[in-house]
């Protein structure tokens, strides 16, 4: 009875505390200004002067708390968090702050235990986990860690997006510090730290931790010799150094087309099927910061399914060596490079229908030409050419000597690449001399929907036969295309491309032509 | 001799009083003058000033003035000042040269409009009208602060400081920037418009708040923050990221009263921005008040979304009881705004001059602590000139373009090079530099 009594009386004397009033008016308006101290302090007055009940001890003790934490008094912020639980007073996120005092203050299993119990509350699932798998790796608890920032990156929380990034980054710092120890070092940098590094930045481009990794991948790269160095006008090196390329098309042509010389068309009027087979290479040496020069091979063999002899005498195999030298330096403030090209053809055909390569034609071509920025939106280059063309018909030996300009447009989500030439062949027989313009614009898209890369073109090509114009007029050919591309693979793309010429000619039987070519090639980029 | 100096300080208090009165000493530490038409007095309390005087106190010094309609002004240390105009009849003009001043304006001073300016203080750069009570100004005589702890200030650039005219200070203010309590704003030497104001790091606030007087002998007024080195953001987060919104705690308080909770002011681009001349300092800086440089939270700094402001870890140093920032060891600011570092060198030690910390929460950037280590162990960053050269953050982030460069090689044929591009050759050149 006497306890009930008691019971009764303290009761009585308590504060109601979740009445409203007034009594927490100075300590809200403190808070609400960030006047921290203030607010400790008037809480502290309430609690000295005020019976309270133990929910209203909490209370205050859990608000005394949150407010020491912005005053980055740990101590007495954990003080009061604990006297909060102890109190039974604990709202959602009492934990989180308790375990960010407990971190600040090098408590960490402390703080791993108290994230723990925020994760389970679903307060901040993402930062608490992040701060658990932070912990374990701090702690020397390597798997665990692992494990956690994995569970990180897969959560799916919407507000988890910093901490899936943070994570993908300390995975990969993780498994930089084990490859670094190991012998084949560079190679697994390459191939499987730098990955990482490459995910983590995928998922938020433009955070600004997305700027430290891109100086942390920079950093291995250099490290490791995987970028070679800047050129002394501020263009990256070429990474890696070198260029290979595989492919294989198969594909259909509905008119071939014979071109025994540069100015000339024959007209099969069959359709076939072809196949295409590509190699291709290329290694850039460097000479100090300022000259490279790049040996290159392109082989190219093609084959005609339709054995007619109109057709099978278009078989050929195409060997084209090349030397490209380029001195760096800057124009108008941006990186300018002066290139010198060399380059050397041989193409092998059927040319006498006899189900045999022999030699049907070599070019060799010397190109110099300035690459700068003059517009804001792109590169440009300009080109002078001149080549030398033997046929194995003499009288198709031809000299031509061109003008090519390049231009880069860079649009919002696209690019446009302008190309145009001015050629001025003269063939040995002279009917065949032509004078022709070229004008090309190919216009790559982003990725559509994350399935493929689409790029239009439209080429037209005006040709003036300045002795045969009486005949075959001024002739113009159309050249539209769309190619589809898709990675299918780490090195691996599948191009399918579909293109349409059409040959406008006075001399319609001879020269005037259609064609349509659809095609889909397989390619290994290494 | 000491009868003739007398004499002599009689007659020139004399002269003080000889034009209309503007306001009396009511408390002075240390030594203070007043000077007019190039006759000098000491000043002792309850003494008049009189309108065109100019008011200087010495170092350790502090004068508190009561202006005619009860305004407080109080002068800090090494701090000088002119009272150009006040009258009963229109807005006073002070045009203050060097230190600290610290205003508490009557809110019914002249009983004019609430919109109009009651008061105007003109440093050699800027000018700021007054509309409230309790504000703080410094300047170097270069660059100048505002500090507003109650009441409203507007502030501008000021192009011709002759200007005395209270209407056409009153023009100019009107296109400044408007500070709101808890708020600073620097107008720099050079620099054609007032920092955006931002709130002001919020011991900084408070320690400020307080020390009306200037006192430079303060009791700290806590050491716990001393012993915590470590940052509560974990490497990878940012202060933001792991910010607890206090949601929760508001819901709670709202529970127990029905006091309106106020919203924290700057509500936007609490991390600052430079763009330009415009400069949007951090929510939580410090400010250094004898130059006002702004020393902007470090990266690993949690955020406090009650207050909208970053509450700074301990790498871009703190605030000493009487709301002076001290740099880091290692570290000075100079009053023209210098940012010295000591370097060890062989046989002693080298002063260094640092590069001014942009006033920006940056993810990137070394804190001055951090920035002390680097240099102490990587000596070649120092110059010969004697400046380091150190990377300092990206003010603005200028994100790299989107297009695609051209192919690296030449004289393909465009078909190749379409085929080159869209094969991925480019790619690799454009995302593996």
């Amino acid at each position: 009875m006497p306890r009930c009594l008691l019971m009764m009386l303290f009761l009585f004397l308590s504060f109601p505390i979740l009445a409203k009033d007034d009594l927490f008016k100075n300590v809200t308006q403190n808070y609400s200004l960030g006047k921290y101290r203030a607010t400790v302090d008037e809480l502290q007055k309430i609690e000295n002067t005020k019976k309270l009940d133990p929910k209203s001890r909490g209370f205050i003790a859990y608000w005394k708390a949150m407010a020491f934490n912005r005053l980055q008094d740990y101590p007495s912020a954990i003080e009061e968090f604990n006297k909060a639980i102890s109190l039974k007073y604990i709202p959602q996120d009492l934990h989180y702050e308790l375990g960010q005092a407990l971190f600040a203050s090098e408590k960490l299993l402390d703080a791993k235990v108290n994230f723990s119990e925020s994760f389970k509350r679903s307060f901040k699932r993402g930062t608490s986990l992040y701060y658990m798998a932070f912990i374990s790796r701090e702690l020397g608890q390597r798997e665990n860690a692992e494990t956690l920032f994995l569970d990180v990156v897969r959560l799916e929380d919407n507000d988890a997006l910093e901490p899936r990034q943070a994570a993908q980054l300390q995975l990969a710092d993780m498994t930089l510090e084990v490859v670094e120890l190991q012998k084949d070092a560079i190679r697994r940098v390459e191939y499987e730290v730098l990955p990482i590094y490459e995910k983590a930045l995928k998922i938020n481009q433009d955070s600004p931790l997305a700027e430290k990794i891109k100086e942390k991948i920079k950093e291995i790269q250099k490290k490791y010799n995987l970028v070679l160095f800047q050129l002394r006008n501020g263009r990256p090196t070429q990474y890696p150094p070198y260029f290979l390329r595989a492919a294989q098309e198969f594909g259909l042509d509905t008119n071939v087309t014979f071109a025994p010389q540069e100015t000339t068309i024959e007209k099969a009027r069959q359709s076939s099927t072809f196949s295409k087979t590509e190699f291709f290479g290329r290694y850039t040496y460097y000479y100090k910061d300022f000259f490279s020069y790049s040996p290159e091979f392109r082989f190219n063999n093609t084959y005609y399914f339709n054995r007619v002899p109109e057709i099978y005498r278009n078989d050929n195999l195409l060997m084209a060596p090349a030397l490209r030298l380029a001195h760096e330096h800057a124009l108008w403030g941006s990186p300018a490079s002066f290139h010198l090209d060399y380059e050397f053809n041989e193409a092998r055909r059927d040319v006498n229908s006899r189900k045999r390569l022999d030699f049907s034609s070599r070019s060799l071509s010397l190109t110099i030409g300035e690459k700068f920025k003059f517009f804001s939106f792109g590169e440009t280059a300009l080109r002078l050419r001149e080549r030398i063309f033997e046929s194995f018909i003499n009288i198709s030996d031809s000299r031509a000597t061109g003008l090519v300009m390049e231009q880069v447009v860079g649009l919002a989500q696209s690019t446009l690449l302008i190309y145009s030439s001015l050629d001025f062949t003269r063939v040995r027989s002279k009917d065949f001399d032509t004078n022709s313009l070229m004008i090309r614009l190919d216009w790559l898209l982003p990725k559509y929907r994350d399935f493929f890369t689409p790029s239009l073109s439209m080429g037209l090509t005006v040709t003036d036969p300045i002795n045969d114009r009486e005949a075959r007029g001024v002739e113009t050919l159309f050249n539209p295309g769309l190619r589809l591309s898709r990675d299918i693979g780490r090195n691996w793309k599948l191009h399918s491309r579909f293109e349409h010429q059409t040959n406008n000619s006075k001399d319609k039987n001879n020269f005037a032509f259609r064609k349509n070519l659809i095609g889909l090639e397989l390619e290994y980029l290494y | 001799m000491n009868s003739f100096c007398f004499l002599f300080l009689l007659l020139s208090s004399f002269q003080l009083w000889a034009g209309p009165k503007a306001a009396v000493v009511k408390i002075l530490r240390g030594s203070a003058q007043a000077e007019i038409s190039g006759k000098i007095a000491s000043l002792k309390v309850d003494d008049w000033v009189e309108e065109g005087a100019t008011v200087k106190t010495r170092e350790k010094s502090f004068i508190k003035l009561i202006f005619l309609d009860k305004s407080q002004m109080n002068l800090g240390p090494n701090s000088e000042m002119k009272i150009e105009k006040f009258s009963k009849d229109e807005a006073g003009v002070i045009d203050f040269v060097k230190g600290k001043v610290r205003s508490q304006i009557t809110k019914d001073y002249l009983q004019m409009e609430t919109n109009k300016s009651k008061l105007f203080i003109k440093t050699t750069n800027a000018v700021m009208g007054v509309r409230g009570t309790d504000f703080m100004v410094t300047t170097n005589g270069k660059n100048t602060l505002t500090v507003l702890f109650e009441g409203e200030v507007v502030m501008n650039t000021l192009n011709n400081t002759k200007t005395v005219s209270p209407v056409k200070l009153d023009e100019i203010v009107d296109r400044g920037v408007r500070i709101m309590p808890g708020e600073f704003s620097v107008v720099e030497q050079g620099r054609s418009q007032p920092t955006i104001p931002s709130v002001l790091n919020l011991e900084q606030r408070d320690a400020l708040e307080t020390n009306v007087n200037f006192e430079s002998d303060r009791a700290p007024s806590s050491e716990a923050k001393e012993d915590t080195a470590k940052s509560m953001v974990p490497e990878g987060l940012s202060g933001e990221s792991v910010s607890n919104n206090s949601e929760i705690l508001k819901t709670e308080i709202e529970k127990v009263s029905s006091v309106e909770q106020p919203k924290a002011p700057s509500t936007t681009d609490a991390g600052g921005f430079v763009s330009g001349d415009v400069v949007k300092p951090a929510n939580g800086s410090f400010v250094h008040l004898d130059s006002a440089v702004v020393i902007p939270p470090p990266a690993d700094s949690v955020f406090d979304s009650n207050t909208n402001s970053f509450i700074p870890s301990s790498g871009n140093g703190k605030v000493s009881a009487d709301g002076n920032f001290v740099p880091p060891k290692d570290i000075e600011i100079t009053t023209e705004g210098k940012v010295l570092m000591t370097v060890p060198v062989e046989g002693g030690t080298k002063v260094v001059e640092l590069p001014k910390p942009a006033p920006v929460v940056a993810p990137a950037a070394a804190s001055l602590t951090q920035v002390v280590q680097i240099v102490a162990t990587n000596p070649t960053l120092v110059t010969s000139t004697g400046t380091v050269a150190i990377n300092q953050p990206p003010v603005v982030t200028v994100l790299p373009p989107t297009t695609i460069a051209p192919p690296p090689s030449g004289g393909l044929t465009p078909i190749q090079n379409v085929v080159e591009k869209v094969s991925g050759r480019l790619d690799i050149n454009v995302t593996r530099p």
